[in-house]
């Protein structure tokens, strides 16, 4: 009887657990595609971006030719966050590169509406991807944890769950 | 009957006590609760006026589109940036109705020292409102109409001119119309009891009254005291279960033991929902 108990009590924790674990990752997964989509987002504005500035500016081609090679290697990548990250910073640093040279350089660039809703897109799509990445890592976080502890980690081995990677910035 | 039996069980359940107390002071960080107004001004930059004012001006663009907007002012972001902290409280809240996401959070923090004032501003816009409130569009009206206010301590004209100009932007639109439409039935019912927290606190508080008179006579007649207790419990249940924040309950406990209450403002709003992905515009 007592064996009975213990085996019946054992199994549905099992069970409870492993389907707690998969939820965690789907739901974490799920939120690798939000950033993802919020990438494609910034990567539509980009060509955008290069035809309004072309017109203005002389000197900063190669600024411009290198953000749209950044944006085909994007676009061909079917990336780890890693590589992913990597990307992505390469790509901001040439975004600031060209937004100080237009502040500092162009005014009339600086001022012109077209730009200035530009750059509202791009910071305001800047900050859905920031928004996406840390939703990401909460629910990488919330999984790895269920899966470091007990009973977790038990059933994650059995079962061959392995933990996810955090999408580090920088 | 003996309330503390023991020296030592009074002692346990004052520590009790304590310790929920201190659980309750830690989370005091923790992002702020829905507070039944849309206009939430935390740090007092407005008037009592200015805030029934705008507080009106929000409840009527929700009458006429079913769009919801809230403006939160305040000096603490519990630990997040000012992006973070709208993003989480939107989400949290849930601004906006559900089909249709169509909510947008102004969110001003404030901060001072003996010599200067300063702010952050951020326009938080719901996923569908996106079409017509685009991020660009939020950032005009940030910076022509709001924050060109803010910079001279005008944060009234600031705000209701911003919510002026983001209501003439959608106003004509059909898409940020939410087609949900009015709780029936007992649905209507609980919400009623929501925005009218203290009429319904009342109406139980007086059946509660009713029941421990009758709790009294039935002990000197001894005999058929548990039907009164019977009916206490049920009040308390229905009362939970007529608005689940407790403030129908605690003004119906509060009202039978025959405490004084402060009303403080009107009728509370419930948000519908809505989420947002992080659009919109920070000045």
């Amino acid at each position: 009887m007592a064996v009975v108990v213990v085996g019946v009590g054992f199994g549905a924790m099992t069970i409870m657990t492993y389907n707690d674990l998969v939820t965690a990752k789907l739901e974490a997964e799920n939120k690798w595609t939000y950033i993802q989509i919020q990438f494609e987002r910034k990567l539509d504005l980009i060509p955008q971006l290069v035809a309004v500035v072309e017109n203005y500016t002389d000197y900063e081609q190669e600024t411009l030719t290198l953000i749209t090679e950044l944006r085909t290697q994007w676009l061909s990548l079917n990336g780890t966050p890693s590589e992913q990250a990597n990307i992505s910073t390469q790509l901001n640093q040439a975004f600031s590169t060209l937004f100080v040279a237009i502040q500092e350089n162009y005014p009339t660039l600086y001022a012109d509406i077209l730009y200035q809703e530009l750059f509202d897109e791009i910071t305001g799509t800047e900050n859905r991807i920031t928004q996406a990445k840390l939703d990401y890592n909460d629910a990488v976080t919330n999984y790895n944890t269920k899966l470091a502890t007990f009973p977790g980690n038990l059933i994650g081995g059995w079962f061959g769950l392995s933990p996810m990677i955090l999408y580090a910035s920088g | 009957m003996n309330l503390f039996p023991s020296r030592k069980g009074a002692f346990l359940l004052l520590a009790l006590g304590l310790l929920v107390g201190i659980g309750c002071l830690s989370t005091a960080s923790a992002l702020p609760e829905l507070t039944g107004y849309m206009v939430n001004d935390w740090v007092y930059l407005l008037t009592y006026e200015e805030e029934e004012d705008l507080e009106g001006l929000c409840r009527w663009i929700e009458d006429q589109t079913t769009v919801e907007i809230y403006v939160i002012i305040t000096d603490n972001l519990a630990g997040e940036d000012l992006d973070r902290y709208s993003y989480l409280v939107f989400n949290d809240w849930g601004i906006g109705k559900e089909d249709v996401n169509n909510g947008l959070l102004l969110t001003l923090y404030y901060w001072e020292n003996t010599t200067h004032f300063y702010y952050e501003f951020r326009i938080e816009v719901g996923r569908g409102m996106e079409g017509t409130v685009t991020d660009s569009e939020a950032g005009r009206i940030a910076r022509d109409n709001c924050t060109l206010w803010f910079d001279y301590m005008y944060f009234y004209e600031g705000l209701y001119e911003g919510i002026e100009e983001l209501y003439n932007e959608f106003k004509d639109d059909p898409n940020v119309v939410s087609t949900i439409g009015n709780p029936v039935g007992l649905a209507a019912f609980q919400l009623w009891g929501y925005e009218n927290p203290l009429i319904a606190g009342a109406i139980v508080a007086m059946g509660l009254v009713m029941f421990s008179l009758w709790f009294q006579i039935a002990l000197r007649r001894y005999r058929g005291s548990f039907i009164p207790l019977i009916g206490i419990g049920a009040l308390l249940l229905f009362a939970w279960w007529w608005d689940s924040t407790l403030q129908v309950l605690g003004y119906a406990i509060i009202i039978a033991i025959g405490g004084t209450v402060t009303v403080a403002g009107g009728r509370r709003v419930r948000s519908g929902g809505g989420r947002t992905e992080g659009g919109g515009f920070r000045y």
